[in-house]
C-alpha cells in the first residue's frame, strides 16, 4: 500500500487507507466502550500492522531521499498519520488485554468465550491466571485447610457488567429492539439511544449499531 | 471478634497513598484464627456425626463459624488481589520493569516474585504479538516535542542522529524516541 499516494495523487489508495482508518477507529471505539470483551479482529489488525509497517519504511526512504522543504513537510504529516494508526492499534490491544486480566476466570469458562481472545491473548489469559493462584497459594492459600482453597466459586470470579446501558449510533435500521422490561422500539440510521448493553450485543457483532 | 482481624486487614489498604509495607503478621493471625474456627468446626462434625444429635446451638455455632471461615477468606483475597493489581498498575505507569526502591521495599517476596513473573508474561506476549503496547499510552498530537531533560541520562540514539542528554538542556525530538524516557522521570514535555 504505497503511501506516496498523498504525495503522487492516487484517488483510490487514499480512499482504502481513509476506509481502513475508519475501520480501525470503529473497531477501537466498539471495545472501548463495551462492558466485556469483543470478539478479535484478527484481519483488520493484521491489515493495519502490515499498512504501518509499509508505510514506515516507504517513510525511512523518502527522507533520506528528499530534501526539498514541501515533501519533508507532507512526509512530517503521514508520520503523525502513522503514530494515529500506531496509537489506535495499540490502544486497541492495551484495552483487549485489560479486559482479559479483569475477566480472566470468566473467559475461561467455556469455549465460546475462550473463542472471543486470539491465540496469544489466550495464551497470557491462562498463564495469567495460574500466576494468579500461584501467587495466593504462596502467600496464604497453602496454609489453609484444603476444602477452603477453592477459588473456583461463582462469587469469586469478575464477570463483565454486560447489563451496564451504553450509548449506541445506528448504523442500518433495526426493528423490535428492547427497551426496559417490556417495550420494544425501532431504531432508525442515524439515532444515537441509550440501551442495556445485552440487549444490543448482536446487532453490535452485526455492525448494525456501533458504540458511542 | 472473630474476623476483626480481616476486616482491618483491608481497611488498613485505604490509609496510604499506595500501598501500605505488606503486614504478614496480620495476614498470619487470620490464616491462625481461620485454623482454629475449622479445627472447632470439624470436632463437633466428628463427635456428632448424625444430625439429629447436633442441638440448636450446634447448629449455629457451626453456621457462624463457615460464615467466618468465608469472610476471612474473601478479606485475605482482596487483601493480596488489591495489592496485586496495584503492583501491575505501576509497571504499566512506569514502562519499565524495574520498580522504585522504596516501592519494592513495600512488598512481601511473593509479590516480589509477582511483579517479576508479571513482567516476564507482559514481554513475552508483547514479543508474540510484535507490538510494545506499553508506548503511544496517549494519542499523539505532533510528531516531534520539545523536552527538558530532568536528570542526567547520557546518549541516545535518534533518527537524527545522537543527543547528549544533559540536565536543563532542552531538545526538539521524536515523541516516539524518548516517550519512555519521559514516563520514567528523565525528560519532561514542555508544552508549546
Amino acid at each position: 500500500m504505497s503511501r506516496n499516494a498523498l504525495l503522487d495523487d492516487n484517488e483510490e489508495e487514499d480512499a482504502q487507507e481513509f476506509s481502513l482508518h475508519e475501520k480501525l477507529k470503529r473497531v477501537w471505539r466498539n471495545e472501548r466502550c463495551a462492558p466485556t470483551l469483543l470478539h478479535y479482529e484478527a484481519e483488520l489488525i493484521e491489515e493495519v500492522q502490515r499498512a504501518v509497517e509499509g508505510q514506515e519504511e516507504e517513510m525511512l526512504a523518502a527522507r533520506q531521499t528528499t530534501s526539498d522543504g514541501t515533501r519533508l513537510f507532507m512526509i512530517a504529516l503521514l508520520e503523525l498519520e502513522i503514530d494515529r494508526f500506531r496509537f489506535l492499534l495499540r490502544s486497541y490491544l492495551r484495552c483487549r488485554l485489560q479486559k482479559v486480566q479483569k475477566f480472566n476466570q470468566f473467559l475461561l469458562s467455556n469455549a465460546d468465550r475462550v473463542g472471543l481472545m486470539s491465540a496469544e491473548e489466550m495464551k497470557f489469559c491462562k498463564e495469567y491466571t495460574d500466576m494468579m493462584q500461584g501467587h495466593y497459594n504462596a502467600s496464604f492459600l497453602d496454609k489453609v485447610p484444603l476444602s477452603l482453597r477453592d477459588l473456583g466459586k461463582p462469587e469469586l470470579t469478575v464477570e463483565p457488567p454486560v447489563n451496564n446501558h451504553v450509548f449506541v449510533r445506528v448504523l442500518e435500521g433495526v426493528d423490535n429492539v428492547q427497551m426496559g422490561d417490556v417495550d420494544e422500539v425501532d431504531l432508525k440510521e442515524g439515532e444515537i439511544a441509550i440501551v442495556k448493553y445485552s440487549n444490543v450485543d448482536e446487532f453490535i457483532r452485526q455492525e448494525k449499531l456501533e458504540l458511542v | 471478634m472473630l474476623c476483626d482481624t480481616a476486616v482491618e486487614l483491608v481497611r488498613e489498604l485505604q490509609r496510604d497513598s499506595w500501598l501500605p509495607p505488606y503486614n504478614s503478621g496480620s495476614v498470619n493471625q487470620v490464616v491462625k484464627e481461620t485454623l482454629e474456627v475449622y479445627q472447632s468446626a470439624a470436632e463437633t462434625m466428628r463427635d456428632k456425626p448424625n444430625e439429629e444429635d447436633r442441638t440448636h446451638w450446634d447448629i449455629l455455632q457451626m453456621t457462624t463459624q463457615m460464615a467466618c471461615l468465608e469472610r476471612n477468606k474473601r478479606c485475605v483475597m482482596a487483601y493480596h488481589k488489591h495489592r496485586a493489581e496495584e503492583i501491575m498498575r505501576v509497571r504499566w505507569e512506569c514502562g519499565t520493569s524495574v520498580m522504585q526502591q522504596e516501592l519494592q521495599e513495600r512488598l512481601s517476596a511473593q509479590e516480589l516474585q509477582l511483579s517479576n513473573d508479571y513482567d516476564r508474561l507482559l514481554s513475552n506476549y508483547m514479543i508474540n504479538i510484535g507490538e510494545d503496547i506499553s508506548m503511544d499510552m496517549e494519542p499523539p498530537r505532533s510528531t516531534k516535542i520539545t523536552v527538558r531533560v530532568l536528570k542526567d541520562y547520557g546518549e541516545i540514539a535518534t533518527m537524527e542522529g545522537s543527543i547528549n542528554l544533559v540536565r536543563n538542556s532542552e531538545h526538539y525530538v521524536r515523541r516516539i524516541d524518548v516517550q519512555h524516557l519521559i514516563r520514567q522521570g528523565y525528560l519532561e514535555h514542555v508544552s508549546s
